[in-house]
């Protein structure tokens, strides 16, 4: 019991002297504890950061670029519906030390647990993922130098992408220590900072149709087309997914989350991810959405997407602001996808994680297997069609969560209490279960073209 | 509400009564784009859509009721 504690990041010195803390900033006015919970927070950041990569990119530039404001509603209502999950896996961390992944081996079978959360949706996906946050990178990287004139091979954006992102990788991928994790999550705060300024500033010059705005965010509208269909469940399942839920649990794992940091957990998950992933998935959207106005087609590569920017964007310094903000975004999603591939093996097999064992590096790194991306062409194309795919596992992950959080089995008297939390998550779990027969539609031919 | 739980959570004990009533949501969920399919692209009647939105918010009233702790 004593080696599980000292394994257990909850039970170390940092994780327990935050506690401390987060027992005295409970009991200050509103504001105080804001500002307290904004200093502690970052699961939430990752999340964001996350969640933010080349999927939700790519698809947020493809529904800007061919419906315009109309599919603003996607992200907003996506991660509003998601969040629920997420406070559901700020619950699982906070209130039982068994990981999810084997609470669900525990009490639904293997096929749940290891086999759908674990293998396909956390580790199998990580590293397909990986392959188009690697060829979106790589454009990005190539379109910044290019904006001055500077030609840089694919190879060369290949090594700088592995340069940051492999440290990066191994040091929120080991997990026992706060302290690093901490480090990686100030660094990615740093990132959506970034990208926020940058798209701001892209969106500022491309101009911005309020009111066509408002209405894109708050009233929801399908697209039309077998493309539009696709584009659509790439998106939603980009912006919230398995995936997603199991890196804010990872995340909170590795930061030693207990009893006292649920509030702070469904704090994070609102203003760390909720916020920062509309208004960054937005700003896109409607930059594309202007720089593509009227223009028959949609972007499938960098370079299209380049030349529709250089045409409302004659600033340099504004492209490659751009194209830094996608940079950030793709290497901030790599992190996420070693720490989650990595953390969901280990606890799918039930090997107890080890950061001084010979294969942990492995198991953080394999995703970047996905620097092979790098050489393929159509990065968009590839990413919208890798991210519908994943509809095909997260409901069954879903339906399995709504079941834990409602076992005393595994939470005691801690289970949902709330229909509204109950309703909340089972809206969620409808969105998958629609996405899901949406696509095996889509694939079947009852879409027409 | 007495009745619901012990449908829900208290038979067979092992949740058997939630997991009857998620598969049955997963059905009322399907049919709402295979409804919506077949009355907007293909022009047949709407009644498969209605259903599965009346039945998917049915399922969630019913799912969402917490489980009662003895």
């Amino acid at each position: 019991m004593n080696d599980e504690k000292s394994l257990n990041p909850r039970y170390s010195e940092e994780a327990l002297k935050e506690r401390e803390m987060l027992k005295e900033l409970n009991k200050k006015p509103a504001f105080a504890r804001t500002l307290g919970y904004l200093k502690l927070s970052g699961p939430g950041f990752m999340n964001a950061a996350f969640t933010l990569g080349a999927g939700s990119f790519a698809s947020s530039v493809t529904l800007g670029a061919a419906y315009g404001y109309s599919m603003l509603w996607i992200p907003l209502y996506s991660f509003a519906f998601g969040i629920f999950l997420l406070a559901l896996a700020a619950r699982f961390v906070c209130q039982s030390d068994m990981p999810v992944i084997e609470a669900q081996n525990k009490y639904h079978g293997k096929f749940f647990g290891t086999f759908a959360t674990g293998l396909l949706a956390g580790c199998l996906a990580s590293v397909v993922f990986n392959f188009g946050q690697y060829a979106l990178g790589a454009d990005a990287i190539t379109n910044m130098f290019a904006a001055f004139g500077i030609t840089v091979s694919k190879g060369v954006c290949c090594l700088i992408l592995l340069a940051i992102s492999v440290p990066l990788s191994l040091m929120y991928g080991s997990g026992e220590n706060p302290k690093g994790v901490k480090i990686v999550e100030n660094v990615i705060k740093v990132m959506i900072g970034i990208m926020l300024v940058v798209f701001i500033a892209v969106v500022c010059i491309t101009g911005i149709n309020v009111p066509a705005m408002f209405r894109g965010l708050l009233v929801p509208t399908l697209p039309s087309g077998i493309d539009g269909i696709v584009t659509l469940i790439a998106s939603m399942t980009a912006t919230i997914g398995v995936m997603d839920w199991l890196l804010f649990n990872n995340g909170m794992i590795a930061r030693g989350f207990s009893e006292d940091h649920e509030r702070l957990g469904r704090f994070d998950a609102f203003c760390g991810g909720l916020l920062p992933v509309t208004l960054v998935l937005s700003l896109v959207s409607i930059a594309f959405a202007e720089a593509f106005s009227g223009k028959p087609g949609i972007p499938t590569t960098s370079g299209e997407l380049c030349s529709a920017l250089m045409g409302v964007i004659p600033s340099a310094w504004i492209q490659a602001g751009f194209y830094l903000g996608v940079f950030a975004m793709v290497v901030s999603s790599m992190i996420g996808l070693s720490a989650t591939c990595a953390t969901s093996f280990y606890q799918s097999f039930n090997i107890p994680r080890n950061t001084k064992a010979w294969y942990h590096p492995l198991i953080v790194l394999a995703p970047q297997i996905g620097c092979l991306g790098v050489f393929f062409g159509k990065p968009v194309t590839i990413v919208v069609t890798v991210a519908a795919m994943q509809s095909l596992f997260n409901w069954i992950s879903g339906n399995s969560w709504y079941l834990l959080g409602n076992d005393p089995r595994y939470l005691g008297k801690k289970i949902i209490k709330s229909r509204i939390f109950n309703l909340g998550i089972l809206i969620g779990i409808s969105i998958l279960n629609i996405v899901f027969i949406t696509f095996v539609m889509s694939k079947i031919g009852v879409w027409p073209e | 509400m007495k009745n619901m739980n012990d449908f829900l959570d208290q038979k067979q004990g092992r949740f058997i009564g939630r997991v009857y009533m998620l598969i049955l949501l997963f059905i009322a969920n399907a049919l709402i784009p295979i409804g919506a399919a077949m009355h907007y692209l293909y022009g047949k009647s709407s009644v498969v859509m209605i259903i599965g939105i009346i039945s998917t918010v049915i399922f969630w009233v019913i799912l969402s009721s917490p489980v009662k702790l003895k």
